[in-house]
């Protein structure tokens, strides 16, 4: 090793906890950037290799004529597989609980060529067991279903609906149910309010829905994915039907935007990370370089290359950059498998995939080196440029001094006491330290509140949707229209303070060219079980003539209030099909109206419609009649809908009515009285006639909170790292802050000033750069946490950035904090000041 | 405020760094008393302990063994918080580097160790500085000031405590002759009326023709103990 090799690493050594420091500053950015980058990768191909063994479709269609829209896509180049299922929501009753089920179709002698499923336990359906179903993983763990369990699922029997003994063939995993979301304005469920069964084709046209209605398509692995997608959304469009994309598809697109989550992390936390520890290995470089000028001088005097000089002191940022990355790769490789792993597990992906991306360590490696030389190249730059003769010279101050700003803007100040002063003018004494530590602050609060707003968000908005928003405790889904006698029953409970009764319909909501298919609810006018707030915050009402739509529909399909929009109806086109599948199994059924947005509600989760019950029951009236009307003009639909019911020609207002009365999804929204216990008001509620499902809002809103526990460990976690962070910066400026000068202090401390006397003035200076750097820091954390919020918000979660002013409070404290602890170790070496040799030695 | 200097009474006054191998006596039973108002100068080669002595006297040290008496304070004997007290009270320091605080003015960096002291710090200051003629750049900055000037707020610093002992610690190392003169003409005038002794530590023998006393330092030991009958001004000093 080359002498000055020895002198780098007796430096290293001699000030190990000041580049220990900047060390674990890298190693903790590589290893956020390798853990998450590795993480993101491996779930994306984990939810791949899913895919592709499940071939999880990459369109589903929905209404329309089934089998015609089949036929048709199965005849396009590029398309692998068409199946045709029925897909109904029923109730399904498990130990007497009553909860909301999906019901799919699939082939009883063998597995469908798209949309398979993986039994994780028992067996696939077989055509001799008629009444054996597979349970979906999550809802089966939740309700400890195992093959040869059974449950109750509501079928229809002839003219009755009931419900029907199922048995439980085997458990399995679906590509669709992945993150089992009801649909995309239903993404978050628990699987004690909602499950998914797969049963026989013909079960699942005796539980309520058509005979097909249906269609799921897997694309060649080589074709133009986006023009096929769109010559068969045309076609389907063209049929009345609806079309879902992979990357629409609930459960994908939950995950999809999860997993950009760690995408995200992969950039933006590792980023702050390295910048914190560029700026500490500066400041600490340029300290080494500073106090070695007489020695670079005497070098550079005796013949050294100015450019051996340079390289010299690039190499301390290369040693500590290379290091500190290879170790965070190491880690964090190992950590984004461990994160891979228990991310997959708890929520049931089926395949776990933990690969080694070369990419990781080349980038990871990458950073150290980019950090450590762009934080070296100054100090080294100005290592380069000492003039010999002024570096060997010393002893007079360079610079000149000045009153502070503070003191120039606030001349009072010029009286202060002179240890006041000598604090304002430290700050500007360094220039570049001080940036370094304000700077080094706003990195350590935008970390913090980034993690901390992702926290508040996250119960700020879970707390507005579900008490501010939705104020009912529970949703009771009866199988027969809610009329006003179900309603009092209801009222009538022990424990319920009101009862009002409430529909869900899927609709499609059309606007020029472009549509998007979510629910449309209604409630009383008045009603006490949802708030409406606009998105400026101020609340409003149900609109007496027209629809509230979710705020990001503006953007969806560019629609703005006042607007006329065409609602399609399509759980009653689906439930007027299946009347008539017997007698004309391929008729297609359209049953739209015209709803003007009358305005726009700024929700967390989901975009919804929103509706009174007069005003829906104006529009669906409307759509109804004029479908019928429309259909008797020319087609046989009246025709067919009477020669079904056995009713008479021209009864078409009876008709609409009938109509209006088939099972939709139709609810009564409970308030309990205060202190009402959940458990015993679901039994009370439960045991009314006709009762198919029961949802426990508040028990929702508790699962959700305790499902946010590994997202609470996430930020748990970033706040330590941002501590550390914060810590290593402000350790290394203030170290150096103290050791610049403790020529001056020691000389303070052997004229008689007290150990504590420097202490404070120390301190003074040290908490007026933190205050500095708060005040930007606020203002950056708070836009960084907004940008970053934001890029999570889609039509599935409005996450605008919510921030509780205590959060501010708290992160500023926190860094006080953090600079007071960063400060000690250097108050305690001048605290134990050799006074005596100290004094001897030159300013520097 | 001291009404009169001290008498600094060494007895057999040991300092020792290290131990074993290592160990070095940078002070070996030194034994001597200083009286009130001498203007001491100890003279010795480098490494002859010359500076350990001062720092030991100025508390910035602590002896090994022996006594250390200065106006009747056990030196050796006080805490920490007591020693930073008799640094306050009974002893200025100058350096050869001066240690000036960059970022403030000649006043306030006498100012400085004037309000650790009470009073009228301010005035003080200005009275210190005009004392070794620097009333004319009170508001001038350290990087605005020549060495010798530097050197001499470095004084006012150490007087405007009005210490009755002054440790210089070799102030005109840095120096050229004729501000040296100046610096060390300062010094002596400011034990002229016998309230102050003054400890000069120097390697410069010519520094000694100023002296009332010379003490002659080699390898820790006091080697010699010379009275100077007829000192010269040090405006008379050649070197």
């Amino acid at each position: 090793m080359s002498t000055l090799g020895k002198k780098r690493r007796r430096d290293l050594r001699r000030r190990r906890w000041q580049f220990l420091a900047v060390l674990l500053t890298i190693t903790l950015g590589v290893m956020l950037f390798a853990a998450s980058f590795d993480s993101f990768r491996n779930l994306q191909a984990s939810y791949t290799k899913t895919y592709d063994d499940l071939d999880f479709a990459d369109l589903t269609i929905t209404g329309g004529d089934t089998a015609s829209i089949a036929r048709e896509v199965d005849e396009i180049d590029g398309v692998a597989a068409v199946e045709t299922r029925t897909q109904v929501d029923n109730p399904i009753k498990v130990d007497s609980t009553e909860v909301l089920g999906r019901i799919i179709g699939m082939p009883v002698d063998g597995q469908p060529s798209v949309d398979k499923v993986e039994i994780l336990e028992g067996s696939y359906l077989r055509p001799s067991e008629d009444t054996g179903v597979l349970v979906e993983k999550h809802f089966a763990d939740y309700w400890n279903l195992d093959p040869g369990s059974s449950l109750d699922v509501l079928l229809e029997q002839g003219q009755d609906v009931s419900f029907q003994k199922v048995t439980v063939l085997g458990v399995v995993a679906s590509a669709e149910y992945i993150w089992p979301a009801r649909s995309r304005q239903d993404v978050l469920t628990t699987p004690d309010d909602f499950g998914v069964l797969f049963v026989p084709q013909e079960m699942a046209e005796s539980g309520g829905g058509s005979s097909l209605n249906q269609v799921v398509v897997l694309y060649d692995a080589h074709a133009d994915a986006e023009a096929l997608t769109e010559e068969i959304t045309e076609q389907a469009n063209a049929a009345g039907a609806d079309v879902q994309t992979q990357a629409e598809q609930p459960s994908n697109a939950t995950l999809q935007e999860d997993v950009q989550g760690f995408g995200q992390l992969s950039y933006l936390f590792p980023l702050l990370f390295l910048t914190a520890a560029g700026l500490a290995t500066f400041v600490l470089l340029n300290r080494i370089v500073y106090s070695e000028r007489a020695q670079i001088g005497t070098l550079l005097a005796n013949g050294l290359a100015r450019r051996t000089v340079r390289r010299h002191y690039l190499g301390y940022g290369l040693i500590v950059g290379v290091t500190g990355a290879v170790l965070g790769v190491v880690l964090g490789m190992i950590a984004g498998s461990l994160v891979t792993g228990a991310y997959t597990r708890a929520i049931s992906v089926p395949d776990t995939v933990v690969r080694f991306y070369w990419i990781t360590p080349f980038v990871g490696i990458s950073f150290g080196v980019l950090v450590g030389w762009l934080s070296a190249v100054a100090p080294a730059h100005g290592a380069f440029h000492v003039s010999p003769a002024e570096a060997m010279r010393g002893g007079t101050p360079t610079g000149r001094g000045k009153p502070s700003i503070v003191e120039r803007l606030i001349p009072p100040l010029r009286h202060t006491p002179v240890r006041w002063r000598m604090t304002f003018r430290g700050i500007e004494r360094s220039k570049r330290r001080s940036l370094s530590t304000i700077l080094g602050v706003v990195l350590s609060l935008v970390l913090i509140l980034a993690s901390w707003g992702m926290l508040d968000t996250a119960q700020i908005l879970l707390h507005r949707q579900f008490d501010e928003i939705m104020k009912e405790d529970a949703q009771v889904w009866f199988d027969t229209l809610v009329t006003d006698t179900i309603v009092e029953d209801v009222a009538g409970v022990e424990g319920v303070v009101a009862a009002e009764a409430s529909s869900l319909l899927q609709v499609g909501v059309a606007y020029d060219d472009k549509s998007y298919t979510t629910e449309l609810e209604s409630f009383v006018p008045g009603t006490r079980m949802h708030d409406f707030y606009a998105p400026g915050g101020d609340e409003i009402d149900l609109a007496s003539d027209g629809i509230l739509v979710g705020e990001p529909m503006r953007d969806l399909i560019g629609v703005d209030e006042g607007d006329v929009v065409t609602l399609s109806f399509l759980t009653l086109e689906a439930q007027v099909k299946q009347l008539l599948a017997d007698v004309a199994p391929d008729l297609s059924v359209k049953i739209q109206s015209k709803a003007r947005v009358a305005g726009f509600v700024d929700e967390p989760l989901g975009t919804l419609a929103y509706v009174s019950n007069d005003e829906l029951q104006s529009i669906l009236g409307g759509a109804i009649k004029s479908t019928l009307e429309h259909a008797a003009s020319g087609e046989s639909l009246v025709g067919l809908l009477l020669q079904r019911l056995g009713r008479s020609q021209g009864d078409v207002d009876k008709l609409s009515e009938f109509v209006m009365e088939l099972p939709n999804v139709t609810t009564v929204l409970v308030r309990y009285a205060e202190g009402a216990n959940d458990g015993t008001m679901q039994q009370r509620l439960t045991d009314l006639d006709g009762v198919a499902a029961f949802v426990d809002v508040q028990g929702l809103f508790d699962t959700m909170q305790s499902a946010l526990g590994l997202f609470y460990i996430f930020i748990g976690v970033m706040l330590v790292f941002g501590a550390i962070m914060a810590f290593a910066l402000m350790f290394n400026t203030m170290s150096v802050n103290i050791a610049e000068r403790s020529t001056e202090l020691a000389t303070m401390r052997a004229s008689g000033v007290t150990a504590g006397q420097v202490a404070r003035l120390i301190t003074g200076e040290n908490l007026q750069l933190t205050l500095l750097g708060i005040a930007p820091g606020l203002v950056v954390g708070w836009l960084v946490s907004s940008w970053f919020m934001s890029s999570f918000s889609s039509d599935l979660f409005s996450f605008s950035l919510q921030m509780r002013w205590t959060t501010f409070l708290y992160g500023s404290l926190a860094i006080v904090v953090t600079a007071l602890v960063a400060q000690a170790p250097g108050l305690r070496a001048m605290r134990r000041f050799d006074i005596a040799k100290v004094v001897r030695e030159r300013s520097q | 405020m001291n009404a009169s200097a001290p008498t600094i009474q060494l007895d057999g006054l040991t300092k020792t760094y290290g131990s074993g191998e290592t160990e070095v006596q940078a002070l070996k039973q030194a034994s001597f008393t200083i009286d009130a108002g001498q203007f001491v100068v100890m003279l010795g080669p480098s490494g002859s302990g010359k500076t350990t002595m001062l720092n030991v006297i100025g508390a910035i040290e602590e002896p090994t063994s022996g006594g250390l008496h200065v106006g009747g304070v056990d030196v050796p004997g006080l805490d920490q918080k007591g020693r930073t007290e008799y640094r306050r009270r009974e002893v200025g320091f100058i350096f050869q580097f001066y240690n000036l605080v960059p970022t403030l003015t000649a006043k306030e960096n006498v100012q400085l160790i004037a309000e650790i002291t009470g009073g009228d710090a301010g005035a003080r200051a200005e009275e210190a500085l005009a004392s070794v003629a620097l009333s004319d750049r009170l508001d001038h900055f350290p990087a605005q000031l020549s060495g010798g000037e530097q050197q001499r707020v470095a004084i006012a610093r150490a007087l405007v405590k009005d210490p009755p002992v002054l440790l210089s610690d070799e102030p005109t190392g840095a120096l050229d002759l004729e501000t040296g003169r100046q610096v060390l003409e300062l010094l002596h005038r400011s034990c002229r009326d016998g309230r102050r002794s003054v400890l000069l530590v120097t390697h410069n023998s010519a520094i000694a023709g100023m002296a009332d006393r010379v003490l002659h330092l080699r390898d820790g030991e006091v080697v010699a103990d010379d009275v100077v009958e007829q000192p010269v001004p040090a405006g008379e000093l050649d070197w």
